[in-house]
């Protein structure tokens, strides 16, 4: 079974890898991811465990291995990610972000601590500056920090930036944020506290810190009640009944009056506790031996309403940060994506290389103008202008109408070349339809013509269009390519107007 | 069960390739005016996760249609015979170059396909066909006539009165325009001329179907990744320890223009992978002229069709302001007599009225050393991921219905001037409004992607297409 530390590594390399994978092709990824996918088949598991056994067989594809074929077996198997990989790297500075929050929230507890416990002696130490400085502020903190983090309240920029310096756990996020690939804490929400991974593990930087400076704060309080003499008292400008006080102060204390009733105040110390500056004399050795016994509930009070709280949001934080991990590899665009592939048929057209692209010339060039005279033989190809039109043809070009010879792949060639050859020609005209594309069989035709008239006559092709007005550019195009590729010199492409 | 193949065959510059293109969505099929272009029968399978449901064959046109017919009728007189005549033509002239294309055509249909006849419906009818169609009809082979239009002219009825001769099935299909509903209508007709086929031609559909689904939910994927990105782009800059205004200015126009080219950057990945998706990986857009595509997402002519207006960013701000402030007022339990709502209105409302035109708002940071860190973005303008959606939704719809035999770079002219947005449902503009303001804070999570997602996938079953031209 996969450690937390792990999972995580692996969730952060799988999004990094995916993130990375968007640069490879839509249809390579459909085959590769459903190739998987139908490997795991139809296995009931969770969409976290499904990545994690794509992410296995990918691995092993890449190094040969036999793949496995189910999730549950596969997800115990998701040691894919190398030692100095970036979510193996962040995986790291995450523990010892952690184990730095703790050591310093120590040394800072025990710092504070020292001050808070400053006594020369004269005057006691006062509970309610102790408490406010050691359990208050952390208190409203915590508060702060949770509200903050749930619910973007909108603060004054100087208030955003006071929170910033003040918060260890968003120091650890920019310390975190410099040592990684620029992009990493983007894939995990980081940046801007978007995702509940970030939020979460913000909220776990600070009760790393937070429980070490209770720790040290405990550590400091427990050493100086052992090897110094402390007097805790109270003081207030206010005119308060000392029972008031007590009423709360045994309020504070009821979470541990049933099993450490040594450690609430009574009423009698309560009130022989208060002190007055202006009285300024040196506390009486007796009197301070009485003000001592006020340390047991003080650490009480630290411990309940400092460090068990913390502990308590740590769980709570550290569970939730389980789940958001476990969700890295659940949601976000690219894993849902992934996860579609997973499961959707590849639907596929393969036809092996694709083909070479053709080379378009649509530049049409100049043609001569058809032309005829009294020793030219007109040749229709395939019904190219229709008989009862033929007449109409000429008379529109002020020409007078030749003698016609119909010629087509479904008619007897030879009679018709027979045909054209008395009178020998001087020109043949051939008039064909321009929309449709000149086939072998009409090279065969023209080879043919060629074979049977004197080699010096020339011979025109008209290509016309539908309207037999003219011949569309690009198919003019067509028919000069297709009459090039014949070696006749006398054999030409001619347009049927100017 | 046999497979379904289905041989593409006609004369030659007929649409053969463009229908094969279409039908199977690939972009790299040669496709020309120039005749002869195919040269030898190619092979396309459509597979759903590797098992092969139908094939399409791409061949070249006749060339010498006439010879071979004459070859045929000198074989046999009798109908029963004619399959056996074009197996004999075939094995005859396998290696003769001169009947080279006419092999490769017939081949498949002695193999067992079915016949697709394309012939161009623009263009007229013409008796040279006939030999085509009475060479087919000696195959013995099932056998449908596609009328393609390649051009203006209207020739269709002339060319039914020839077909219905010859073909028990005659259809109409513009390679180059049919929509996605048109493929498969004639997908479904294939399975007429083989009973036998139709199993794995319905399964090839319903695959296709749930493939076209799919398309649209990854691009929708696709589309939200990248507003949720680009709303959180930040560009930051060193100020230095002193900065006066001007220099601030300067420092602010310089990182805006950073940030507009990292999002147009982003924009066009964007559209590559959508295109990607759709299997237009080589499609180009047109980056010239006034066309959609290459008017600037940040030019006023996008913002006016895509975006929203003054009044609209208003009242959308006032809605949500109204929003927040009467969380307020349910607070303290209706005590505070709506003020929240009425003033939270009144911020909301103020707020994008004076804020729609700004981009990013400009933060000042502290750096290091006392230097000053100065920070534009993430976007704060309420405009902005409409316009980004709206484009994106125009950009799918162009490709979503784009044809892979057509080849002429994406583009259209903006011809009216009406707002895009506007025809969204009312339900939906609401929600993306609500899914827009949250991107804008950054509190989209990724469990909230997938709705998100979803409300966009939404807006891509519409058709924007309509509207705007």
């Amino acid at each position: 079974m996969k450690t937390q530390r792990e999972f995580f590594a692996t969730a952060i390399d799988i999004r990094r890898w995916l993130e990375a994978d968007t640069g490879t092709g839509e249809e390579s990824r459909i085959r590769r991811d459903r190739l998987i996918g139908r490997e795991l088949g139809a296995v009931d598991c969770s969409k976290a465990e499904r990545v994690l056994a794509w992410w296995s067989i990918l691995n092993k594809q890449k190094t040969g291995a036999r793949p496995a074929d189910a999730c549950n077996q596969v997800s115990l198997e998701i040691n894919a990610t190398g030692p100095s990989s970036d979510g193996d790297r962040l995986a790291s500075l995450v523990s010892i972000a952690n184990g730095l929050l703790a050591v310093g929230g120590l040394v800072a507890g025990v710092v504070i601590a020292t001050a808070a416990f400053a006594y020369q002696g004269n005057h006691p130490v006062n509970l309610f500056a102790l408490f406010g400085i050691l359990i208050g502020v952390p208190l409203v903190l915590l508060v702060m920090q949770l509200v903050l983090l749930g619910h973007r309240l909108p603060l004054p920029a100087a208030m955003g930036d006071a929170l910033r310096v003040l918060s260890p756990a968003l120091w650890a996020g920019s310390w975190l944020e410099r040592r990684m690939p620029s992009g990493l804490f983007a894939s995990v929400g980081h940046a801007s506290l978007r995702g509940s991974y970030a939020r979460w593990q913000l909220i776990v930087f600070s009760q790393s810190f937070a429980i070490g400076y209770f720790i040290g704060v405990l550590v400091l309080a427990g050493l100086l009640v052992v090897f110094t003499d402390l007097a805790f008292g109270w003081s207030t400008t206010l005119n308060l009944d000392p029972r008031w006080v007590w009423q709360g102060l045994s309020g504070l204390a009821m979470p541990w009056s049933f099993f450490l009733p040594a450690a609430v105040p009574d009423l009698a110390l309560v009130e022989a506790s208060r002190y007055f500056r202006l009285e300024g004399s040196e506390l009486a050795a007796s009197r301070a031996a009485e003000l001592g016994r006020w340390w047991p509930f003080v650490l009480m009070t630290i411990l309940v309403y400092g460090l068990l709280p913390r502990c308590l949001v740590a769980g709570v934080a550290g569970r939730q940060l389980r789940r958001a991990v476990r969700r890295l590899l659940e949601e976000g665009p690219e894993i849902t994506a992934l996860l579609d592939r997973l499961r959707s048929p590849a639907v596929d057209f393969d036809a092996g290389d694709p083909e070479a692209p053709v080379l378009q010339d649509r530049r049409a060039a100049e043609m001569p103008v058809l032309d005829i005279d009294e020793r030219t033989a007109v040749i229709v190809w395939n019904n190219a202008v229709e008989a009862v039109q033929y007449p109409e043809f000429w008379s529109r070009r002020n020409l007078p109408v030749p003698a016609r010879h119909d010629a087509a792949e479904w008619l007897d060639m030879e009679a018709m070349l027979t045909s054209i050859r008395t009178p020998r020609p001087g020109r043949v005209v051939i008039l064909t339809k321009g929309w449709e594309p000149p086939l072998l069989s009409f090279l065969d035709f023209l080879t043919a013509v060629r074979n049977s008239i004197r080699s010096e006559a020339s011979i025109a092709v008209v290509p016309l269009n539908a309207t037999r007005t003219g011949v569309d550019s690009s198919d003019q195009v067509v028919w000069s390519r297709a009459i090039a590729q014949l070696p006749d010199p006398a054999l030409y492409v001619a347009g049927a107007t100017s | 069960m046999s497979l379904p193949v289905f041989a593409v065959v006609g004369h030659p510059n007929k649409g053969k390739s463009s229908i094969v293109a279409t039908l199977a969505e690939d972009e790299s099929v040669a496709i020309s005016p120039v005749p002869g272009t195919t040269t030898d029968a190619r092979r396309y399978t459509l597979s759903v996760d590797g098992e092969p449901h139908y094939v399409l064959v791409d061949t070249p046109g006749f060339q010498r249609p006439g010879e071979l017919l004459k070859w045929l009728r000198s074989k046999t007189d009798k109908a029963s015979e004619r399959a056996d005549a074009v197996a004999g033509f075939v094995a005859a002239h396998r290696d003769d170059p001169r009947f080279h294309d006419e092999c490769e055509l017939l081949t498949p249909l002695l193999e067992g396909a079915g016949i697709l006849y394309v012939v161009d419906g623009a263009k007229p009818y013409g008796p040279e066909y006939e030999l085509e169609m009475e060479i087919l009809r000696w195959t013995g082979r099932p056998r449908m006539a596609l009328i393609n239009k390649i051009g203006d002219g209207d020739f269709e009825a002339e060319w039914r009165q020839a077909l219905d001769q010859y073909f028990s099935i005659v259809r109409v299909f513009d390679a180059l325009h049919a929509d996605f509903e048109k493929r498969i209508s004639l997908l479904r007709a294939f399975a007429e001329l083989d009973e036998a086929w139709r199993p794995r031609l319905e399964r090839a559909i319903s695959a296709l179907e749930s493939e076209r689904a799919h398309r649209r939910l990854r691009s929708a994927r696709e589309i939200a990744a990248c507003l949720k990105e680009t709303i959180a782009f930040e560009e930051h800059a060193s100020a230095g320890a002193d900065v006066t205004p001007a220099a601030l200015d300067a420092l602010k126009a310089r990182l805006e223009e950073k940030l507009r080219q990292r999002i147009r950057r982003r924009e066009t990945q964007m559209f590559d992978r959508v295109q990607q998706i759709y299997r237009h990986e080589t499609l180009s857009r047109e980056e010239t002229g006034q066309l959609i595509q290459d008017v600037d997402m940040f030019a006023r002519e996008n913002w006016e069709v895509f975006g929203l207006s003054r009044s609209q960013l208003a009242m959308t701000g006032a809605i949500s302001g109204a929003a927040a402030g009467g969380g307020f007022d349910l607070a303290v339990g209706g005590t505070s007599l709506l003020l929240g709502t009425g003033i939270g209105a009144l911020i909301g409302g103020a707020g994008a009225w004076f804020g729609s035109s700004e981009l990013a708002r400009l933060k000042t940071i502290a750096g290091s050393l006392g230097d000053k860190v100065v920070q534009l973005g993430p976007i704060t303008s309420p405009n902005f991921p409409w316009v980004l959606l709206g484009r994106a939704w125009f950009h799918h719809s162009l490709v979503a219905e784009r044809n892979h035999a057509y080849r002429d770079s994406l583009k259209l002219a903006i011809e009216n001037e009406q707002n895009l947005m506007n025809s969204l449902p009312d339900s939906l503009h609401r929600e993306l409004g609500r899914d827009f303001q949250r991107l804008t804070r950054g509190e989209l999570a990724d469990d909230a992607f997938a709705e998100f997602a979803g409300r966009i996938e939404k807006v891509l079953a519409l058709q924007p297409v309509e509207i705007l031209v």
